[in-house]
């Protein structure tokens, strides 16, 4: 799944150090079917966040979102819940780079942290790099063109196999 | 040129340049990958084949099987026969099962070399600083890159030194140290960032319990970790069959670090990471855990020979506890073979300790000895986020293997210094 240029939608506000053992416990990490990852994100947050995730919702977090473990599903499971984006102050390396590998957008932009309240309208473009919430506007860096190329792609395996396509044809398809 | 750190010196000769300068994101070559059960064929083996290209270098690609191993459950073992299946058909000559914990076996099994990269599709492989190199994780979608290419992009990242002077005081080892440091700095202290650690307490602990800093380096939410190469790294590498084809770096005297922490040691107390965070830590005088059910040895932060030592010096001639169970599980075959040998193991047995497969078990929440609900537990791992060991009800709290040895003793988390003098 590519990255939309233009959305919107409700923000799940969260706070600080939201670790991958509460947004994808240990406990289902043999499953990696979407449609079941789906059903067990946030858990560790109680029912209180893990319900209130639709399709469209826009997570904003503090600092050092995605902190703990390396494992994939923590952003598998957020994108397969249909979640465009994530805003943050920060993002946990490990987390950052497999979301970048899974084809998930994020964004790290304190000031929109600060001033999105929980459920109010987010709306993010990419292309000027702006976040639009509760009569606000807020820049934010926009990401590397050749990590933004991955995320465009669906993920690195969708951008891999785009580059052995497009060698084939430079050779003349053999 | 300004100085240079040594994650940057590190960074610039894997990427064939002169110098790389913070915050550039270049493409290096890495020195070995690594991959395990959990995080490996399972996950990755169908993209990876759905690619069509072949592993960079074998030779350089250690598979292991420690997550998951002995399995407990169906899923568990059909996990097994994937990461199996994978070995076969690719026919690599580095796959370990069931001989340890990944991060430990790429030390003791020469795969880690001073001034190299390795990536990992672990978050603790920032364990390869005690010996130099850069460690670092990537997840498994991103390793198929690293497989099919040998290389990966990095941002060169700033870097923080902490330094602990002083001598070690009796009772305390590296888990002390670096749970110190978790306090004052934070889960989110090292985001993006290289821990570089020093001074004369960390050079005078062995490697292995260097390594605990290192290991730990990941809960500061750091990129990678590195500590200085001296002789005691010479002669682990020498152990470890490593004897040349490497190059130390130093970070020059002019470089600039991101932050810099001092920290004298010299009247330091054993630490505790109470529940439910690795950066809740306090001095275990202040620690009242009530009874404990369980107390456990094990992971690749804790369970190395130097871990189990310090667990003997404490236990040797007592019992666990009733009411308390202890769990041990050595971090290698290796090291639980030395450990029988020199006699480091029998008496922690002969206390009361249930000994436990040499693979990562409850420190991943998988396999014997998970903690149940409203359970209380102490552990020489690496993590007490809710859930990390078993039930999302339990209560964890971490330390020592010392620390855990005489929490076993007395039921309760507890000063190892009333049984050491």
């Amino acid at each position: 799944m590519a990255a939309a240029t233009n959305f919107s939608g409700p923000a799940l506000k969260l706070g600080d150090d939201i670790n991958t053992d509460v947004i994808y416990p240990g406990r289902y990490i043999l499953i990696y079917e979407p449609g079941e990852m789906k059903k067990h994100l946030f858990e560790g947050l109680g029912e209180a966040v893990a319900g209130r995730v639709r399709p469209g919702s826009i997570i904003v977090a503090g600092e050092d979102f995605g902190c703990g473990s390396s494992r994939e599903q923590a952003a598998g499971a957020i994108q397969a819940a249909g979640v465009p984006a994530i805003i943050a102050k920060s993002f946990a390396r490990i987390f950052f780079r497999n979301s970048v590998n899974h084809g998930l957008l994020l964004i790290t932009c304190p000031s929109a942290v600060d001033a999105i309240s929980d459920g109010a309208e987010v709306a993010v473009n990419i292309r000027s790099g702006e976040i639009s919430a509760g009569g606000g506007t807020f820049s934010f860096p926009p990401l590397p063109d050749f990590l933004m190329e991955i995320i465009d792609a669906g993920g690195l395996v969708a951008h891999g196999k785009k580059i052995i396509a497009a060698r084939k044809a430079a050779r003349g398809g053999k | 040129m300004a100085g240079q750190t040594a994650a940057q010196k590190i960074i610039a000769r894997a990427s064939g340049r002169e110098s790389v300068g913070i915050g550039e994101i270049v493409w290096a070559k890495v020195d070995a990958q690594l991959m395990h059960d959990n995080q490996g064929p399972y996950r990755m083996g169908k993209d990876f084949k759905s690619l069509g290209l072949p592993i960079w270098d074998k030779n350089k690609f250690v598979l292991t099987a420690d997550h998951h191993n002995p399995p407990t459950k169906d899923a568990q073992t059909k996990v097994l026969n994937i990461t199996r299946d994978f070995a076969r058909e690719q026919e690599l000559p580095h796959f370990y099962d069931g001989e340890g914990i990944c991060h430990i076996l790429m030390a003791e099994r020469g795969f880690v070399r001073p001034g190299g990269i390795l990536t990992g599709t672990d978050s603790h492989t920032t364990n390869a600083g005690a010996l130099g190199a850069m460690g670092i994780a990537v997840g498994p979608t991103e390793s198929i890159g690293v497989l099919t290419t040998g290389e990966v992009w990095l941002r060169v990242p700033e870097t923080i030194r902490i330094d602990f002077n002083g001598k070690m005081p009796l009772g305390t080892w590296g888990k002390d140290l670096v749970l110190l440091a978790l306090k004052d700095i934070g889960l989110d202290g090292a985001d993006y960032q290289v821990l570089e650690w020093g001074g004369e307490a960390v050079m005078s602990l062995s490697v292995e319990d260097r390594m605990t800093l290192t290991n730990m380096s990941t809960e500061f939410a750091a990129k990678s970790a590195l500590i200085e190469v001296d002789e005691k790294t010479e002669a682990y590498l020498r152990e470890a069959g490593v004897e040349d084809g490497w190059e130390a770096q130093t970070t020059d005297p002019d470089a600039a670090y991101a932050a810099r922490h001092d920290y004298d040691v010299s009247n330091l107390s054993p630490q505790i990471a109470c529940p439910h965070r690795m950066d809740n830590v306090f001095p275990v005088e202040e620690v009242d855990s009530g009874p404990i059910q369980r107390a456990h040895i094990g992971s690749c932060t804790g369970a190395k020979l130097a871990d189990l030592r310090a667990a003997a010096s404490v236990i040797k001639g007592r019992k666990v506890a009733l009411g308390t169970q202890l769990l041990i599980a050595p971090a290698s075959k290796a090291i639980m073979n030395k450990a029988w040998e020199e006699g480091t193991l029998g008496p922690i047995i002969e206390a009361g300790g249930v000994l436990l497969p040499t693979t990562c078990g409850i420190c991943t929440g998988t396999g014997l000895g998970q903690f149940g609900p409203g359970e209380v537990g102490i552990s020489s791992a690496n993590r007490n986020y809710k859930g990390r060991m078993g039930s999302i009800d339990a209560s964890i709290y971490l330390g020592s293997a010392a620390t855990v040895a005489a929490s076993a003793v007395k039921g309760e988390v507890a000063d190892p210094r009333e049984f050491l003098t």
